[in-house]
């Protein structure tokens, strides 16, 4: 029986292994023949391996000396695909022709094309599918327009979902893709809130790359809200585009803006309001959707317990300097535990970097107590604030004063039992009794000038917009405007 | 060198780690870490032995057996936890995952506290759920009980097909700074299909237990195969609401959508579904129907570890730490009392450490009719042996189709074999149009145990013919 077992194994051993030998083991990057690869689907899978691998390397390196890290986005379009991935989707994409490849591939071999720079054969083959298109058929145009816009753009996300198709345009095709984007509008089947979307696509991605192209495509969001009916502005879709419309007045009117700034806060607040007044009317209920609480009084923070505050006598805001009081929200716990790429910490070094540049401006971190850190649950409210406190200023190395609130809260009768935090003073102050949208109640900056009277709250990132405005406060604390010449 | 020395293989007297050897597993593990900090290990080990046969001739006899190691280090300072897996026992290959877990752990910014070791201190339940009968049935014996359960089958000309397994499980865990908790675990399960070999009718039977002594193998061939022989030349009926009579079975294949439900407390706040209650604006959270009655109230669904059928593994690691299984009830004569969640469920939420373990095992009351008396205070109705495919086409409403055995019953009598439907049901709205109800008995449930009655339900709606049998 034993002797049968060693001819068994001497038989899968001669059978099994000529064929191991001829095994090509996978390595990264990719040491596989993708020439030899027939799919594009094959391709595809073949060039996002090798960028994951390409991209994962350098993902844990603390990226603080980086601009603008803030918009992942706007980077993307700036920078080509690392030569090894482009090399995989050249080889690959060797034996499909522009010309020649069928229909029914047509947005994966699109985005194939791009990842192996063959733009050419790229545009001959989304020309071929829009001929296919009838004369008529407005809708499916639509559609095969806007998945280009998104191929071109490399726009992972629709609607907050994942795009079915692996994208590499890198850089995006600004170009190409603004021409999309014309065509794309001027189909009248196409609704106001998507024409708005492909044209803020278009500017958030040229807005590092290309601003002439960016500033064409903020006018052009500007242009459809001027073209919008009192109804529709009435609508619930045009307050959720409160934030790109906003974002295309910032861009469009920037240098008005930074000129009214430097001249008076109240300039600067007087100026939004025309702009406000212009897209959305004086319709209260659609300018509540857009007007910050800009041009008020900011109110003084109050904490049970202060860390790393100076001088105890003096509230925060302080008054007679500028000043940016940041809400911190442990209520996300992606906060305390994550990678450096995650937003919380690309946020964090952002307002590090603004307090390294501006020594002079005073940060107040606004924080209150949820009765959990981390994952344990529930410590007492002052061992909750100094987790905090350690989390943030020690080990995070977050600038400026730490402000905690304890918060007060009662639980829903059994068997329900979930805590149910009420609203603290700082929460409810900054809320401005509601008059103005604030996302998922999480407060964006508030920028304060010298007098103590907010002056933004709408910022891209803390590299974004901001260090400019605080520039021009802190070059006016020096200088002082002269009274009376407010606008 | 012990069992457990530099190389270690599992021979025939060790199919799976005692609490002893995880132990001393665990130690070695942790003198490989270096740098301080807490090492956590958890270690499943198993072993399988099966045997699967078709058309009346076996097609697989295995003896399987594997142990995975889990090992999480988390560092002092600002550092989180890295997390790897192994099945390589050697200290070169432990090694080499303790140093792995330990670069996963500086790459991952994560503030430590000083009350991250705050998990209590439970006790865990020692329920009934290891057999030496399942652990010591052999191959052999495997290979004469499924010859037991053929030869009925072939003697009467029909066609076989069915699949037989004992399993053996030791898991342990070791949180830091807490004491190693183990339990050792059998599984055993016997199920057949037995088809007329022109296609004319199929049966099916199916028991498991953790204790092999409690399933009936010979019981369950006499069962697959007369169910095969009275489905035999079945009949077209229309599509449409009919009085079902579902057996145990068939309750449990849509039953056990509804314990995933109950063991989903978050998704039954903050998701729409049948648990959901709609979004509170004033509170600004979602709630869920706990405290409202949710289905017919002669039923009860709860789970306690130490009923002797329906015992698990008595505790749980979410990732945010361990917890104990204990007793609940979801449903209390018809009310939601109560719904599973997590540590980090409860501590985000309730802002305590206490879950309610989530678990798949279950038991459903039951009343005093037995099928029988539902057959025969039927006026027009379907019989259902069991459904498969069933899957969600929304958060309440399911399909699939009913399987190996539907007969027609008219005036109080299975009148004749019927061609399998396709229902499109809610098993909520079942559960809330019941007329009868019978004793609960254990069903084929391999992965969790669970007890369920026949129910007898109006206006259960099928939708569409199968021509399948």
């Amino acid at each position: 029986m034993r002797g049968l077992h060693l001819l068994l194994s001497g038989l899968v051993i001669a059978l099994v292994t000529p064929a191991a030998q001829g095994q090509t083991l996978f390595a990264t990057p990719d040491t596989l023949d993708v020439a030899r690869y027939t799919t594009v689907e094959e391709c595809l899978a073949a060039i996002s391996r090798v960028k994951d691998s390409v991209e994962n390397q350098p993902a844990w390196i603390w990226r603080d000396t980086l601009p603008a890290t803030q918009s992942r986005l706007a980077a993307d379009a700036r920078a080509p695909l690392p030569a090894p991935v482009a090399a995989v989707a050249r080889r690959c994409s060797a034996r499909f022709r522009g010309g020649a490849v069928p229909l029914g591939d047509f947005a994966p071999l699109l985005s194939l094309f791009l990842a192996a720079d063959r733009d050419a054969d790229a545009d001959t083959l989304l020309a071929r599918r829009l001929k296919e298109v009838g004369p008529t058929a407005d809708r499916e145009r639509a559609a095969v327009l806007d998945t280009a816009i998104h191929v071109y753009l490399a726009l992972n996300q629709v609607g907050g979902q994942p795009f079915a198709l692996p994208l590499f345009a890198h850089p995006a095709r600004l170009a190409a893709a603004e021409s999309l984007v014309t065509a794309f509008v001027q189909i009248k089947t196409v609704p106001w809130e998507a024409r708005l979307d492909a044209y803020g696509e278009l500017a958030v991605l040229a807005v590092s790359a290309d601003t002439v192209r960016a500033g064409r495509a903020a006018k052009a969001m500007l242009a459809v809200v001027n073209g919008l009916s009192d109804l529709e502005r009435r609508s619930s879709a045009f307050r959720s585009e409160a934030i790109q419309i906003n974002a295309a007045l910032m861009f469009d009117r920037r240098a008005a803006l930074l000129d009214s700034l430097r001249h008076s806060t109240a300039a600067y607040v007087a100026l939004w309001r025309e702009m406000w007044g212009e897209v959305a009317g004086q319709d209260s209920a659609v300018l509540d959707g857009f007007a910050r609480p800009i041009g008020r009084p900011a109110p003084r923070i109050k904490a049970d317990w202060w860390f790393a505050r100076d001088d105890s006598t003096v509230g925060r805001p302080v008054k007679g300097k500028v000043n940016l009081v940041v809400f911190l929200n442990p209520g996300d716990f992606s906060c305390f535990e994550s990678d450096d790429t995650s937003l919380c910490n690309r946020t964090y070094a952002g307002l590090r970097r603004v307090a390294q540049r501006f020594p002079a401006l005073e940060i107040t971190l606004v924080a209150q107590t949820y009765g959990l850190f981390d994952k344990m649950a529930p410590p007492p409210p002052g061992l909750e604030a100094e987790q905090f406190q350690r989390a943030w200023l020690t080990e995070r190395h977050l600038p400026g004063a730490l402000a905690v609130t304890s918060t007060p809260f009662w639980r829903l009768p059994a068997p329900d039992r979930r805590r149910i935090n009420r609203d603290v003073p700082n929460v409810v102050q900054y809320s401005f009794g509601r008059t103005w949208h604030v996302p998922n109640w999480i407060f964006p900056p508030f920028l304060i000038d010298q007098d103590g009277t907010i002056v933004e709250t709408a910022f891209r990132s803390f590299d974004a917009d901001l260090p400019e405005m605080i520039a021009v406060l802190l070059a006016r604390q020096v200088t002082p405007p002269q009274s009376g010449r407010d606008r | 060198m012990s069992g457990l020395g530099r190389f270690l293989r599992l021979d025939d007297s060790l199919r799976f780690l005692s609490r002893e050897e995880c132990a001393t597993l665990v130690e070695r593990i942790r003198g490989f870490a270096q740098g301080g900090g807490k090492t956590e290990v958890d270690v499943t080990s198993w072993w399988s032995g099966e045997l699967r046969w078709a058309r009346n001739r076996v097609s697989l006899a295995s003896d399987r057996r594997d142990i995975s190691v889990h090992v999480s280090r988390t560092l002092p300072a600002m550092t989180g936890d890295g997390n790897v897996m192994t099945n390589q026992l050697d200290d070169v290959s432990l090694t080499a995952a303790v140093r792995e877990a330990e670069r996963w752990a500086h790459r991952r910014q994560h503030s430590r506290t000083d009350i991250v070791t705050s998990v209590p201190d439970f006790q865990y339940a020692k329920p009934a759920i290891w057999s030496d009968t399942s652990y010591g049935l052999t191959t052999e014996e495997r290979g004469r009980i499924a010859r037991a359960l053929v030869d009925p089958a072939e003697a009467a000309g029909m066609l076989s097909a069915g699949y037989i397994e004992v399993r053996a499980q030791g898991t342990a865990s070791t949180p830091a700074e807490k004491p190693l908790m183990y339990a050792q675990q059998t599984t055993g399960q016997c199920s057949m299909t037995v088809r007329d070999p022109e296609g004319r009718g199929s049966g099916w039977a199916g028991g498991s237990s953790y204790d092999w002594t409690r399933i009936d193998p010979e019981a369950l061939a006499r069962r697959a195969l007369q169910k095969c022989l009275a489905s035999r030349n079945p009949v077209t009926i229309e599509p449409g609401r009919y009085t079902v009579i579902l057996e145990p079975q068939a309750v449990h294949e849509l039953v056990v959508f509804v314990v995933a439900a109950l063991n989903d407390r978050h998704a039954a706040e903050n998701q729409p579904g049948p648990l959901n209650a709609g979004y509170d604006t004033a509170l600004r959270l979602g709630r869920s129907k706990l405290g409202l009655k949710v289905v017919d109230e002669r039923l009860t669904i709860s789970h306690d570890p130490m009923d002797p059928a329906l015992g698990v593994i008595p505790f749980g690691d979410d990732g945010w730490g361990p917890y104990p299984v204990d007793a609940v009830t979801w449903i209390d004569h018809g009310v939601l009392t109560d719904l599973s969640f997590g540590r980090a469920y409860a501590v985000r939420e309730l802002t305590d450490n206490v879950p309610i373990a989530p678990r798949m095992a279950y038991r459903m009351s039951g009343g005093p009719t037995s099928v029988e008396e539902m057959i025969a205070t039927t006026k027009r109705g379907l019989l259902v042996t069991r459904f498969s495919g069933v899957r969600p086409l929304n958060e309440g409403l399911f399909t699939g189709l009913t399987r190996d055995g539907l007969w027609l019953i008219e005036n109080g009598k299975i009148s004749k074999a019927v061609k399998n439907l396709r229902f499109t049901d809610s098993p909520w709205f079942l559960l809330n149009s019941l007329e009868q109800v019978g004793e609960p008995v254990p069903v084929f449930s391999p992965d969790a145990p669970a007890i369920v009655p026949p129910l007898k339900a109006r206006d259960f709606s099928f939708t569409s013919l199968i021509d399948a049998i």
